[in-house]
């Protein structure tokens, strides 16, 4: 659970929001991604006869995973970082320098939504559709404005924790 | 000239402050984008998508996935009795049995943290048990485990091969032999300690127990010949090879070992897409930060530079390998090689270098950082496992870093260990 703390009321339905239910779909996109590449393998050497989308319909499989994980992630607070200085941080100093990644993060987190937002309405306008199965372009593409939309409201939530004054050792 | 100071100091600074990797590099895009460029910022979830839209990484899940399993069931407890039976006779033997079930998980998982938890869970109290000091066992674990980078399949190469556009089948197979000369290295290492602390562990082979040790591990020993054999049998792609080694590990585990549940299986997934996303959103992000470093011609000035300074190809290389080796024990194998590897690729390519060659190298490189003080990844799991202070891990694993290094030497100025089975197979 890398450092989730469940507590009661706001907090208990957070923690289900932002992280229980992204990992459930996450574990769940990434079985149905397992089996289909197993089953297109089955179907090209003993049946003969491959399932033509199925590169197509894991790799937007994948991109889900990818992006719900990385919300996972922000929730964990378990990003891959440099903590040389920081770990020898306390205080108001570690405050600082987490409070300074929390609003880079959360900047960056808004410009993603709002950006990766306008390229879903696009290609929903323009019907596009991927070449092989068909798959409706906005349907991949919205795996970033959802996901970085989910890492915003987690980016918050640390933040509310940590006006709390519950100084995370794993910051952001 | 904008671009090329932002680049030069953003990331430095934003790493520094403890930034998350991909925010580093997201960071320093935008700041690129805002204020030397004309472009609109768009582009940055746009080349973040075209940069994971690629069937070749799905294979860093599937062999997570993988590697999370075997570790989690009985996969490898299978893997170490008959690795043991093999070395039984062997003075060090149990040393000797940590190098080959490392060796032999690697071959499976990719997967250097994964290897370290598995095999040191297992190996550990018996090293103890029979003599190995905690200094010797610990540093042998803990080093032992990045040999699984570059043994194939290897997480690392396939990052390597998306981001370098190279063949993963070519540099698969390219890391057999380094791979397989770092586990003697170490092994004569074991062999001296063991003779030079009277250590004796074993007893005579026993053909009987290693049949049985074959027989109880069928499945698990499968799980290599089904792996490398249908990629270089041409039956699958690395990307389905590793779904199958995920497929194969679930069936063994849950249908013919019986030894977790579904619901532990579910677990298991949830766990390998977050271990995943932490490294694939950096490669989202480091899609951007690449892109920008491309066109704003950083490579292009680096290439010029060394060219103007006209040293030979062999200082260039000691060059890049002192940098790696420093970048290593701060950074993270995987976003090391993303950030560094649209930056390093045209200066190899400048002094001739191959670039499978180099994938092997780098590969090398990086995973010596995964068990070097004070950020390897795999001294904290080791840390972690035995609750040993890191100071004592640090000091155990200083006659394995020396060793590493002396095969990275040999690896970097004899290419053709690393070219000869590429070659070979064409």
């Amino acid at each position: 659970m890398g450092g989730i703390t469940r507590h009661t009321g706001i907090d208990r339905w957070v923690t289900i929001l932002l992280y229980d239910l992204p990992r459930h779909l996450a574990a769940a996109l990434f079985l149905a991604g397992l089996a289909l590449n197993f089953v297109n393998i089955v179907g090209r050497y003993v049946f003969l006869r491959p399932i033509m989308s199925a590169e197509e319909v894991l790799v937007y499989l994948m991109i889900w995973c990818i992006f719900l994980g990385a919300a996972i992630v922000t929730f964990e607070g378990s990003h891959l970082r440099m903590d040389l200085l920081t770990m020898h941080l306390r205080g108001w100093l570690l405050r600082t320098f987490e409070l300074a990644a929390a609003v880079v993060f959360l900047a960056l987190a808004i410009v993603i939504v709002d950006r990766s937002a306008d390229i879903v309405l696009l290609v929903s306008s323009m019907d596009e559709t991927s070449v092989v199965a068909r798959v409706p372009m906005q349907i991949p593409y919205a795996a970033l404005p959802v996901s970085f939309a989910l890492m915003a409201a987690a980016i918050v939530w640390r933040l509310v924790t940590l006006l709390r004054g519950e100084i995370r050792p794993t910051a952001l | 000239m904008t671009s090329g100071w932002i680049i030069a100091t953003v990331p430095v600074v934003l790493l520094v402050c403890g930034f998350p990797v991909f925010i580093v590099l997201l960071a320093t895009s935008a700041a690129v984008i805002l204020l030397a460029t004309s472009l609109p910022l768009t582009m940055m979830p746009q080349v973040m998508f075209g940069s994971v839209d690629k069937f070749i990484l799905l294979a860093v899940p599937f062999f997570i996935f993988a590697g999370e399993l075997m570790s989690r069931g009985g996969i490898s407890k299978r893997i170490v009795d008959w690795v043991l039976s093999l070395f039984g006779g062997v003075r060090g033997s149990l040393g000797l049995t940590t190098i080959g079930t490392c060796e032999f998980f690697g071959t499976m998982s990719g997967s250097s943290p994964a290897t370290v938890a598995a095999v040191g869970r297992l190996l550990y109290p018996s090293l103890r048990e029979h003599g190995y000091d905690e200094r010797f066992s610990v540093g042998l674990i803990t080093s032992s485990g990045a040999i699984a980078a570059v043994i194939p399949p290897s997480l690392v190469m396939i990052l390597y091969g998306a981001s370098a556009e190279e063949s993963i089948a070519a540099l698969f197979i390219a890391g057999l032999l380094p791979g397989l000369m770092i586990g003697g290295m170490i092994g004569c290492y074991v062999i001296w300690h063991a003779t030079r602390h009277g250590i004796r562990e074993g007893g005579k082979f026993d053909f009987g127990k290693f049949v049985e040790a074959t027989r109880r591990g069928a499945w698990a020993l499968g799980t290599p010949i089904i792996i490398l054999g249908g990629i270089y049998a041409g039956i699958f792609s690395p990307t389905e090879a590793a779904g199958i080694a995920g497929t194969y590990a679930l069936l063994v585990t849950l249908i013919v070992y019986r030894e977790i549940g579904f619901r532990e299986v579910w677990d298991v997934a949830a766990t390998a897409v977050t271990l995943t996303a932490q490294i694939m959103v950096i490669v989202a992000a480091a899609g951007v930060f690449s892109w920008l470093l491309t066109t704003s011609g950083v490579p292009q000035g680096i290439v010029s530079f060394i060219q103007g300074i006209d040293a030979p190809a062999w200082v260039v290389l000691a060059v890049i390998n002192v940098f790696l080796l420093a970048v290593g024990c701060l950074i993270d194998p995987a976003s090391a090689l993303l950030i560094l590897t649209p930056l390093l690729v045209p200066v190899v390519l400048s002094i001739g270098v191959d670039l499978v060659h180099f994938g092997i190298v780098m590969t090398v490189n990086l995973s010596i950082g995964m068990f070097t003080p004070p950020f390897g990844l795999n001294i904290f799991v080791s840390q972690s496992l035995f609750d040993i202070p890191v100071g004592r891990i640090y000091r155990g694993l200083m006659p394995f870093i020396a060793i590493q290094i002396l095969a990275l030497v040999i690896i970097t100025y004899v290419p053709q260990l690393s070219l000869f089975l590429p070659r070979l197979l064409n």
